[in-house]
């Protein structure tokens, strides 16, 4: 009711149900999801029921990882401020309202979570208008606050963070959840910056899932002081009370809903189920497929030989001019930033050189650094990719990466491809891209930079299309007499290699189209199996291929092996 | 590996970079001489696990405890493209 759909943003938290049907989804919609239909507009049958997404209301999916949601909300809501910034990005279509806000939930366990802290430090930081919506029903499953948090409440601890608004609310009256976030939103409508965090203290009114049984642990006195405060009796005594409806009035309310959810459910249960042949839809871009012909230019070689840091930072320096909905963000990869230093001194411009002079050339709202926090930066870049933005971020070197590995393999590959909403293809999704520096030749011990041995789980997993240059890594680095020579001196798009189709996908005695049959073999065996033997002459299906046309890079522009 | 010559490495995690190409590196470099054919894979799709269960059964592989179950074995040892 203080929040708006289409307008604001949402990482709505699994209890949230209530703020689903009020933004707009409709009971149908809900139980299309719980019943894992073709048209759910959350995933159309890969997520689990109210893991909420919905494309036209602004509401982004989220895992039941919980705590991974406070980041991403940060980047969405940093994305509303680069694109009002950057006109050349609204030239293109992103969109953003002057006075969005991004509203984040979560229950009080999620609070325990080292991201949401992260989140918080950033959001307060930037200042970004972000509302976080801490729903302390005091249990996380069946572990009380008082071992989850110091103090054992969440305000204790936030309270006086830089600028931070905390509000504290009784989140069983909806008077005063009305009255208190009534006031908070429109305080930061007005301030346009201003970010809070509400806690609402709450009860769960039954167990935390079907699997869990809340007697196991809460005494039978506790759970019938819980139920005096359920909202639903509470107001409805309230408004018997107060003369504003009559039992008759109220038992039409309960009939009429009844009808509602009865009837939806049978809509949902006759809608139709995702075939079986989708299960690749959306594990790769639907808009672009990186592996077409489309992207393979030939060189134009030109100039003297450069070293691969130096092609690199070119490459993100040509790319920038290109398309403004770049931006560079991680640690150290800015020149300064304190920017008046940048008349004295060289400039950092990342351990490895290779964004230096990115921030002198484009500013500091498109390369800046980051906190030291690896997660941070994944998961803001993923928010800022569900606005559209094309976030590069570096990690420093790849021992580092497992802090934000939950963000990457969770997150970016599998759980921001499931919520592409069905009919809309890629609306949400511009998914970020990273780079990182394989294995320098730095010898400081197992977990620093020896990623030597971090290679197979990096190469593990679906949804991600991994590139790595292929020289040995002292070339890269320019540490070795000659290492300069070998390299191409310009720019060349090559387009990423197939993946690797299993078996049972690549050929069907019917040829090309196939599909029925895949269908059918599908269902009698399950799982992919090593290929094995090259593909036969027959249809190719590419699970990674979309429907629609690739969309290549425009051939670069300017001198692309002119130093930066 | 002796009696039967053959190796199948049935698991549930992504075939793509999955442990069991490890595994299938290990027969091949130590048990080389003991095998009679290809060694072959199946695991899941690579792709995410769906939450509806008509999805679920074609990115997961079949039950490995019961070969009954996988009735295409033997083709998939032969190398053939299409098992069953």
């Amino acid at each position: 009711m203080v929040l708006k759909p289409g307008h604001d943003w949402f990482y709505a938290y699994y209890r949230d149900m209530a703020l689903m049907l009020r933004l707009g989804m409709t009971p149908k919609e809900i139980q299309m999801e719980a019943l894992g239909c073709a048209d759910g507009p959350s995933s159309g049958g890969r997520q689990m029921p109210s893991h909420w997404g919905h494309a036209r209301l602004n509401v982004v999916s989220r895992s039941s990882v919980t705590g991974t949601q406070y980041l991403q909300a940060v980047g969405c809501s940093h994305a509303g401020r680069y694109i009002s910034i950057v006109e050349e990005c609204r030239k293109r279509g992103l969109r953003h309202q002057t006075d969005e806000i991004t509203y984040v939930s979560g229950g009080e366990g999620s609070t325990s979570e080292g991201e949401f802290w992260e989140a918080l430090n950033t959001a307060c930081n930037l200042k970004l208008p972000i509302l976080f919506l801490n729903e302390d029903n005091k249990y996380a499953i069946s572990v009380p606050v008082e071992a989850q948090t110091a103090g054992g409440t969440i305000g204790a601890l936030v309270k006086d963070w830089p600028g931070l608004r905390y509000e504290e609310l009784d989140g069983c009256d909806p008077l005063e959840c009305y009255r208190v976030l009534s006031d908070v939103v429109a305080g930061m409508r007005r301030r346009r910056e201003g970010h809070a965090l509400v806690q609402a203290h709450v009860v769960r009114p039954y167990s935390h899932s079907l699997s869990d049984d809340e007697r196991l642990y809460k005494p039978e006195r506790e759970r019938q002081e819980e139920a005096r405060k359920d909202p639903i009796t509470r107001f409805e005594k309230y408004l018997l009370r107060e003369g504003l409806a009559d039992a008759d009035l109220l038992a039409r309310m309960k009939e009429s809903i009844d009808q509602e959810v009865s009837a939806a459910t049978q809509e949902a249960a006759a809608a139709a189920r995702p075939a079986p042949d989708t299960i690749y839809s959306h594990v790769c871009s639907p808009d672009v497929d990186p592996a077409s012909g489309a992207f393979s230019t030939m060189p134009d070689l030109q100039g003297d030989p450069k070293t691969m840091v130096d092609l690199l930072n070119a490459c993100l320096r040509d790319e920038m001019e290109r398309d403004p909905r770049i931006v560079i963000f991680g640690e150290d990869v800015a020149d300064a930033t304190r920017e008046e230093a940048l008349a004295e001194v060289k400039g950092k411009g990342g351990v490895f050189k290779v964004t230096h002079n990115l921030q002198r050339r484009f500013g500091r709202e498109r390369v800046f650094n980051s906190p030291l926090a690896e997660a941070n930066i994944v998961g803001r870049a993923i928010g800022m990719a569900t606005r559209g933005l094309k976030p590069v971020v570096e990690i420093q070197f790849l021992d580092y990466i497992w802090p934000a590995f939950m963000q990457i393999r969770d997150e970016l590959a599998v759980q921001q491809r499931i919520l592409l909403p069905r009919r809309d293809p890629g609306r949400f999704r511009r998914l970020p891209g990273r780079r990182r520096p394989l294995p320098q030749p730095v010898r400081r011990g197992p977990l620093h930079a020896h990623a030597g041995a971090s290679r197979g789980d990096a190469g593990n997993g679906a949804g991600r299309q991994r590139a790595a240059p292929h020289r040995h890594p002292l070339r890269r680095s320019g540490d070795l007499p000659g290492a300069q020579a070998p390299l191409p001196p310009d720019l060349q798009q090559v387009p990423l290699p197939r993946p690797r189709l299993p078996h049972s996908f690549r050929e069907g005695p019917d040829g090309p189209g196939g599909q029925r049959h895949h269908s059918r073999h599908l269902r009698r065996h399950g799982g992919a199996i090593d290929p094995g033997r090259p593909p036969g002459p027959g249809g190719e299906r590419d699970p990674c291929r979309g429907d629609r046309s690739p969309e290549p890079l425009p051939p670069s522009t300017g001198a692309p092996s002119r130093p930066p | 590996m002796k009696k039967t010559g053959k190796a199948l490495i049935v698991h549930e995690d992504w075939l793509t970079f999955g442990y069991g190409a490890e595994m299938a590196a290990l027969i091949a470099d130590r048990l080389f001489d003991h095998l009679d054919g290809p060694v072959r894979r199946v695991g899941a799709t690579d792709t995410f696990c769906a939450y509806q269960p008509l999805l679920e059964d074609v990115i997961l592989p079949p039950d490995p405890e019961d070969p009954r179950r996988h009735p295409g074995s033997r083709e998939i040892l032969k190398g053939q493209s299409r098992p069953g």
